[in-house]
Protein backbone atom coordinates (compact mmCIF):
# COMPACT_ATOMS: atom_id res chain seq x y z
CA UNK A 1 0.00 0.00 0.00
CA UNK A 2 1.37 3.37 -1.06
CA UNK A 3 1.53 5.67 2.40
CA UNK A 4 0.77 9.11 2.46
CA UNK A 5 4.37 11.46 3.35
CA UNK A 6 1.77 12.81 5.95
CA UNK A 7 1.19 9.85 7.24
CA UNK A 8 4.46 8.44 7.43
CA UNK A 9 5.32 11.68 9.22
CA UNK A 10 3.24 10.88 11.68
CA UNK A 11 4.35 7.33 12.25
CA UNK A 12 7.77 9.06 12.62
CA UNK A 13 6.99 11.34 15.15
CA UNK A 14 4.58 8.95 17.05
CA UNK A 15 1.42 11.25 16.15
CA UNK A 16 -1.84 9.68 17.37
CA UNK A 17 -3.37 7.79 13.82
CA UNK A 18 -6.11 5.27 13.24
CA UNK A 19 -4.64 1.70 14.86
CA UNK A 20 -5.79 -0.26 11.72
CA UNK A 21 -4.19 2.05 8.59
CA UNK A 22 -1.11 1.92 11.09
CA UNK A 23 -0.93 -1.48 10.89
CA UNK A 24 -1.39 -2.15 7.33
CA UNK A 25 1.26 0.85 6.70
CA UNK A 26 3.92 -0.62 9.12
CA UNK A 27 3.40 -3.90 8.06
CA UNK A 28 5.02 -2.86 4.24
CA UNK A 29 8.63 -2.64 4.41
CA UNK A 30 9.04 -0.09 1.91
CA UNK A 31 7.20 2.40 3.98
CA UNK A 32 9.02 1.54 6.94
CA UNK A 33 12.49 2.20 4.74
CA UNK A 34 10.76 5.43 3.70
CA UNK A 35 10.06 6.52 7.87
CA UNK A 36 13.57 5.56 8.48
CA UNK A 37 14.54 7.64 5.49
CA UNK A 38 12.52 11.04 6.58
CA UNK A 39 13.83 10.21 9.97
CA UNK A 40 17.52 10.44 8.57
CA UNK A 41 16.91 13.73 7.02
CA UNK A 42 15.62 15.48 10.52
CA UNK A 43 18.77 14.00 11.90
CA UNK A 44 20.89 15.22 8.98
CA UNK A 45 19.26 18.89 9.38
CA UNK A 46 20.13 18.80 13.49
CA UNK A 47 23.56 17.95 13.00
CA UNK A 48 24.14 20.40 9.89
CA UNK A 49 27.02 22.67 11.43
CA UNK A 50 26.85 25.77 12.58
CA UNK A 51 27.48 28.83 10.00
CA UNK A 52 30.28 31.89 11.34
CA UNK A 53 28.89 35.04 11.09
CA UNK A 54 30.40 37.85 9.39
CA UNK A 55 33.04 39.93 11.22
CA UNK A 56 31.97 42.95 12.40
CA UNK A 57 27.99 42.57 13.66
CA UNK A 58 29.20 43.17 17.36
CA UNK A 59 30.52 46.26 16.78
CA UNK A 60 26.82 46.78 15.46
CA UNK A 61 25.42 45.49 18.07
CA UNK A 62 27.33 46.96 20.80
CA UNK A 63 26.74 50.66 19.03
CA UNK A 64 22.98 49.88 18.85
CA UNK A 65 22.60 48.69 22.31
CA UNK A 66 24.49 51.90 23.76
CA UNK A 67 22.56 54.12 21.51
CA UNK A 68 19.65 52.68 22.33
CA UNK A 69 20.15 52.88 25.87
CA UNK A 70 21.37 56.74 25.73
CA UNK A 71 18.03 58.59 24.05
CA UNK A 72 15.50 56.31 26.71
CA UNK A 73 17.83 57.94 29.67
CA UNK A 74 17.90 61.03 28.13
CA UNK A 75 14.01 60.68 27.44
CA UNK A 76 13.64 60.16 31.39
CA UNK A 77 15.88 63.00 32.49
CA UNK A 78 13.80 65.51 30.01
CA UNK A 79 10.36 64.08 31.72
CA UNK A 80 11.78 64.24 35.19
CA UNK A 81 13.24 67.95 34.80
CA UNK A 82 10.38 68.65 33.12
CA UNK A 83 8.14 67.44 35.67
CA UNK A 84 10.38 68.86 38.55
CA UNK A 85 9.77 72.82 36.59
CA UNK A 86 5.78 71.96 36.78
CA UNK A 87 5.80 71.26 39.83
CA UNK A 88 8.04 74.26 41.24
CA UNK A 89 6.05 76.83 39.01
CA UNK A 90 2.73 75.23 40.43
CA UNK A 91 4.25 75.18 43.70
CA UNK A 92 5.52 78.81 43.64
CA UNK A 93 1.57 79.79 42.11
CA UNK A 94 0.04 78.27 45.09
CA UNK A 95 2.19 80.13 47.35
CA UNK A 96 1.54 83.18 45.34
CA UNK A 97 -2.40 82.26 45.54
CA UNK A 98 -2.35 81.28 48.53
CA UNK A 99 -0.06 84.71 49.87
CA UNK A 100 1.79 85.22 53.06
CA UNK A 101 -0.29 86.33 56.21
CA UNK A 102 -1.39 89.77 55.86
CA UNK A 103 -1.19 92.43 58.58
CA UNK A 104 -4.68 93.34 59.40
CA UNK A 105 -5.56 96.59 57.83
CA UNK A 106 -8.07 97.76 60.73
CA UNK A 107 -7.40 99.84 63.51
CA UNK A 108 -6.20 98.61 67.05
CA UNK A 109 -3.49 96.54 67.90
CA UNK A 110 -2.06 94.83 65.04
CA UNK A 111 -1.71 91.52 67.12
CA UNK A 112 -1.03 89.34 64.36
CA UNK A 113 -3.35 86.03 64.81
CA UNK A 114 -1.54 82.99 63.25
CA UNK A 115 -2.91 81.90 60.31
CA UNK A 116 -5.29 78.69 59.68
CA UNK A 117 -1.80 78.00 57.42
CA UNK A 118 0.54 78.25 59.84
CA UNK A 119 -1.05 76.02 62.54
CA UNK A 120 -0.62 72.74 60.09
CA UNK A 121 1.19 70.48 61.46
CA UNK A 122 2.61 68.31 59.23
CA UNK A 123 4.94 66.73 61.47
CA UNK A 124 2.82 63.35 61.89
CA UNK A 125 3.46 62.52 57.91
CA UNK A 126 7.70 63.19 58.39
CA UNK A 127 7.42 60.84 60.88
CA UNK A 128 5.75 58.28 58.34
CA UNK A 129 7.95 59.07 55.65
CA UNK A 130 10.98 58.25 58.16
CA UNK A 131 9.14 55.24 59.19
CA UNK A 132 8.27 53.50 55.70
CA UNK A 133 12.37 54.35 54.67
CA UNK A 134 13.52 52.13 57.75
CA UNK A 135 11.15 49.16 56.95
CA UNK A 136 12.23 49.57 53.07
CA UNK A 137 16.09 49.42 54.47
CA UNK A 138 14.98 45.92 56.42
CA UNK A 139 13.77 44.43 53.03
CA UNK A 140 16.42 42.19 51.26
CA UNK A 141 18.20 44.11 48.66
CA UNK A 142 20.48 41.17 47.61
CA UNK A 143 20.81 41.28 43.71
CA UNK A 144 17.89 39.34 42.35
CA UNK A 145 16.51 38.52 39.08
CA UNK A 146 13.80 40.96 38.57
CA UNK A 147 11.67 41.45 35.54
CA UNK A 148 11.69 44.65 33.55
CA UNK A 149 8.31 45.48 34.40
CA UNK A 150 9.22 45.57 38.61
CA UNK A 151 12.41 47.35 37.91
CA UNK A 152 10.53 50.00 35.50
CA UNK A 153 8.52 50.22 38.77
CA UNK A 154 10.57 50.97 40.89
CA UNK A 155 12.93 52.89 39.31
CA UNK A 156 9.56 55.34 38.44
CA UNK A 157 8.48 55.57 42.39
CA UNK A 158 12.26 56.13 43.42
CA UNK A 159 12.52 58.94 40.66
CA UNK A 160 9.57 60.13 42.05
CA UNK A 161 10.52 60.35 45.71
CA UNK A 162 13.02 62.51 44.71
CA UNK A 163 11.48 64.60 42.64
CA UNK A 164 9.48 65.15 45.67
CA UNK A 165 12.79 65.62 47.66
CA UNK A 166 14.02 68.35 45.11
CA UNK A 167 10.68 70.24 45.86
CA UNK A 168 10.64 69.93 49.61
CA UNK A 169 14.04 71.31 49.90
CA UNK A 170 12.87 74.35 47.50
CA UNK A 171 9.99 74.87 49.38
CA UNK A 172 11.76 75.01 53.26
CA UNK A 173 14.28 77.45 51.49
CA UNK A 174 11.66 79.56 50.46
CA UNK A 175 9.54 79.25 53.68
CA UNK A 176 6.83 78.22 51.08
CA UNK A 177 3.03 77.59 52.42
CA UNK A 178 2.65 74.75 54.89
CA UNK A 179 0.07 73.65 53.42
CA UNK A 180 1.92 73.35 49.93
CA UNK A 181 4.47 71.46 52.44
CA UNK A 182 1.85 69.03 54.06
CA UNK A 183 0.80 68.10 50.62
CA UNK A 184 3.76 67.37 49.59
CA UNK A 185 4.90 65.42 52.74
CA UNK A 186 1.41 63.69 51.53
CA UNK A 187 2.72 62.61 48.44
CA UNK A 188 5.65 61.45 49.88
CA UNK A 189 3.98 58.92 52.04
CA UNK A 190 1.74 57.93 49.70
CA UNK A 191 5.10 56.87 46.82
CA UNK A 192 6.61 55.60 49.67
CA UNK A 193 3.87 53.27 50.18
CA UNK A 194 3.80 52.18 47.09
CA UNK A 195 7.35 51.93 46.80
CA UNK A 196 7.53 49.27 50.10
CA UNK A 197 4.55 47.47 48.59
CA UNK A 198 6.23 47.10 45.10
CA UNK A 199 8.94 45.40 46.73
CA UNK A 200 7.63 43.57 49.21
CA UNK A 201 5.88 41.58 47.00
CA UNK A 202 9.29 41.44 44.96
CA UNK A 203 10.83 39.94 47.87
CA UNK A 204 8.10 37.38 48.54
CA UNK A 205 8.22 36.21 45.00
CA UNK A 206 12.24 35.74 45.10
CA UNK A 207 11.77 33.95 48.59
CA UNK A 208 8.62 31.22 47.02
CA UNK B 1 29.83 45.13 28.02
CA UNK B 2 32.65 42.60 28.36
CA UNK B 3 29.74 39.99 29.75
CA UNK B 4 27.63 40.76 26.97
CA UNK B 5 30.62 40.21 24.52
CA UNK B 6 31.09 37.19 25.88
CA UNK B 7 27.33 36.26 25.16
CA UNK B 8 27.70 37.24 21.73
CA UNK B 9 30.66 34.71 21.41
CA UNK B 10 28.95 32.27 22.73
CA UNK B 11 25.67 32.18 20.88
CA UNK B 12 25.92 34.27 17.55
CA UNK B 13 27.06 31.39 15.53
CA UNK B 14 23.76 29.45 16.52
CA UNK B 15 21.81 32.29 16.40
CA UNK B 16 23.29 33.10 12.80
CA UNK B 17 23.09 29.66 11.49
CA UNK B 18 19.04 29.24 12.19
CA UNK B 19 18.41 32.63 10.86
CA UNK B 20 20.41 31.36 7.78
CA UNK B 21 19.01 28.75 7.13
CA UNK B 22 15.13 30.00 7.94
CA UNK B 23 15.80 33.08 5.84
CA UNK B 24 18.07 31.94 3.01
CA UNK B 25 20.01 35.00 3.14
CA UNK B 26 23.59 36.29 4.09
CA UNK B 27 22.29 39.95 4.61
CA UNK B 28 18.87 38.99 6.66
CA UNK B 29 20.73 36.66 8.58
CA UNK B 30 23.14 39.58 9.97
CA UNK B 31 20.18 41.39 10.32
CA UNK B 32 18.46 39.09 12.66
CA UNK B 33 21.83 38.42 14.43
CA UNK B 34 21.76 42.04 15.11
CA UNK B 35 18.49 42.79 16.40
CA UNK B 36 18.33 39.31 18.24
CA UNK B 37 21.05 40.72 20.27
CA UNK B 38 20.20 44.15 20.92
CA UNK B 39 17.43 42.48 22.13
CA UNK B 40 19.41 39.96 24.41
CA UNK B 41 21.02 42.47 25.72
CA UNK B 42 18.14 44.77 26.58
CA UNK B 43 16.06 41.90 27.81
CA UNK B 44 18.68 40.07 29.98
CA UNK B 45 17.07 41.55 32.71
CA UNK B 46 14.08 40.18 32.11
CA UNK B 47 15.23 36.36 31.56
CA UNK B 48 13.83 34.65 34.62
CA UNK B 49 15.92 30.94 34.30
CA UNK B 50 13.04 29.04 33.81
CA UNK B 51 14.61 28.23 30.28
CA UNK B 52 18.10 27.41 29.47
CA UNK B 53 19.48 30.71 28.35
CA UNK B 54 20.43 29.31 25.05
CA UNK B 55 17.29 28.32 23.75
CA UNK B 56 15.85 32.16 25.51
CA UNK B 57 18.18 33.72 22.79
CA UNK B 58 17.21 30.44 19.83
CA UNK B 59 13.28 31.72 20.66
CA UNK B 60 13.59 35.48 20.03
CA UNK B 61 16.39 34.80 16.70
CA UNK B 62 13.18 32.43 15.25
CA UNK B 63 10.45 34.76 16.60
CA UNK B 64 12.54 37.66 14.94
CA UNK B 65 13.03 35.23 11.51
CA UNK B 66 9.58 34.77 11.26
CA UNK B 67 8.47 38.72 11.57
CA UNK B 68 10.59 39.34 8.61
CA UNK B 69 9.36 36.93 6.79
CA UNK B 70 6.05 38.59 7.27
CA UNK B 71 7.22 41.68 6.09
CA UNK B 72 6.73 41.61 1.48
CA UNK B 73 10.24 43.78 1.34
CA UNK B 74 12.02 41.63 3.28
CA UNK B 75 10.73 38.28 1.20
CA UNK B 76 11.52 40.09 -2.42
CA UNK B 77 15.11 40.54 -0.77
CA UNK B 78 15.57 36.81 0.26
CA UNK B 79 14.89 36.03 -3.42
CA UNK B 80 17.71 38.36 -4.49
CA UNK B 81 20.61 36.95 -2.26
CA UNK B 82 19.50 33.40 -1.32
CA UNK B 83 22.47 30.73 -1.51
CA UNK B 84 23.44 28.38 1.25
CA UNK B 85 26.14 28.62 3.51
CA UNK B 86 29.64 28.34 2.22
CA UNK B 87 30.64 24.63 3.35
CA UNK B 88 32.86 24.44 6.66
CA UNK B 89 36.27 23.15 6.01
CA UNK B 90 35.52 18.79 6.05
CA UNK B 91 32.03 19.49 6.12
CA UNK B 92 30.52 15.99 4.91
CA UNK B 93 29.12 16.78 1.16
CA UNK B 94 25.91 15.41 1.86
CA UNK B 95 25.71 18.11 4.08
CA UNK B 96 26.15 20.02 1.51
CA UNK B 97 23.52 18.93 -0.80
CA UNK B 98 21.35 19.23 2.09
CA UNK B 99 22.09 23.00 2.70
CA UNK B 100 21.53 23.65 -1.39
CA UNK B 101 18.18 20.91 -1.03
CA UNK B 102 17.15 23.30 1.88
CA UNK B 103 17.39 26.45 -0.32
CA UNK B 104 15.65 25.06 -3.00
CA UNK B 105 12.58 24.49 -1.04
CA UNK B 106 9.71 27.17 -0.77
CA UNK B 107 10.34 29.69 1.52
CA UNK B 108 6.83 27.85 3.62
CA UNK B 109 8.21 24.53 3.44
CA UNK B 110 11.76 25.64 4.09
CA UNK B 111 11.00 27.16 7.62
CA UNK B 112 7.82 24.44 8.56
CA UNK B 113 10.76 21.95 7.99
CA UNK B 114 12.86 23.82 10.44
CA UNK B 115 11.06 24.77 12.93
CA UNK B 116 9.60 20.93 13.33
CA UNK B 117 12.15 18.77 12.36
CA UNK B 118 15.22 20.80 13.68
CA UNK B 119 13.51 23.40 16.21
CA UNK B 120 11.13 21.61 18.02
CA UNK B 121 8.45 23.22 17.81
CA UNK B 122 4.74 21.36 17.34
CA UNK B 123 2.43 21.61 14.79
CA UNK B 124 0.18 23.27 16.37
CA UNK B 125 2.75 26.26 17.70
CA UNK B 126 3.85 26.48 14.09
CA UNK B 127 0.15 26.81 12.43
CA UNK B 128 0.13 29.82 15.29
CA UNK B 129 3.17 31.39 14.37
CA UNK B 130 2.63 31.44 10.60
CA UNK B 131 -1.05 32.63 10.92
CA UNK B 132 -2.43 29.65 10.01
CA UNK B 133 -4.18 25.95 10.79
CA UNK B 134 -2.19 22.71 12.45
CA UNK B 135 -3.27 20.73 9.12
CA UNK B 136 -1.19 23.78 6.91
CA UNK B 137 1.79 22.88 9.13
CA UNK B 138 1.27 19.41 8.40
CA UNK B 139 0.70 18.77 4.80
CA UNK B 140 3.55 21.51 4.47
CA UNK B 141 6.05 19.31 6.52
CA UNK B 142 4.92 16.43 3.86
CA UNK B 143 5.86 18.36 0.89
CA UNK B 144 8.96 19.67 2.17
CA UNK B 145 10.00 15.98 2.98
CA UNK B 146 8.65 15.01 -0.77
CA UNK B 147 10.93 17.80 -2.64
CA UNK B 148 13.70 17.23 -0.09
CA UNK B 149 13.59 13.36 -1.49
CA UNK B 150 13.70 14.67 -4.76
CA UNK B 151 16.10 16.99 -4.80
CA UNK B 152 18.34 14.75 -2.66
CA UNK B 153 17.69 11.78 -4.73
CA UNK B 154 17.39 10.08 -1.98
CA UNK B 155 16.68 6.19 -2.54
CA UNK B 156 15.23 4.74 0.55
CA UNK B 157 17.67 3.15 3.12
CA UNK B 158 16.78 -0.15 4.94
CA UNK B 159 15.88 0.33 8.29
CA UNK B 160 18.62 1.41 10.36
CA UNK B 161 18.53 -0.17 14.00
CA UNK B 162 19.93 3.22 15.62
CA UNK B 163 17.30 5.37 13.81
CA UNK B 164 13.84 2.79 14.13
CA UNK B 165 15.07 1.87 18.34
CA UNK B 166 13.28 5.77 18.87
CA UNK B 167 11.15 6.16 16.23
CA UNK B 168 9.50 2.94 15.21
CA UNK B 169 9.08 0.11 18.22
CA UNK B 170 8.37 -2.70 15.79
CA UNK B 171 12.20 -2.64 13.90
Amino acid sequence: MRARTEDLLKIRDGEPMDGAMRGRLITDRENLREVARIARVAEDLRRLPDVEPPPGVWARVAAEATASRRPRDGRRIVRYAGALAASFLAGALLIVLIGEPREPTGGGAPERAPSAARQIDYAPLVEESVRLERLLLQLDRGPHLMNAGTAGTIADLEDHIVLLDEQLTYAEARDADPRYQQALWRERVDVMNALLHVRYAHSRHVAD
Amino acid sequence: MDAHARLYETFAPMVYTVARRILASKTLAEDILQETFVEVIRKAGTWRGDAEFGFWVRRIAVNKCLMHLRSSWVTRRIDIDAEPPSPAPGAAEDGVALERALIALSETARVVVLLHDVEGYTHEEIGRLMGRTTSFSKSQLARAHERLRDLLNDEPTDCEPLLCEPVLKIC
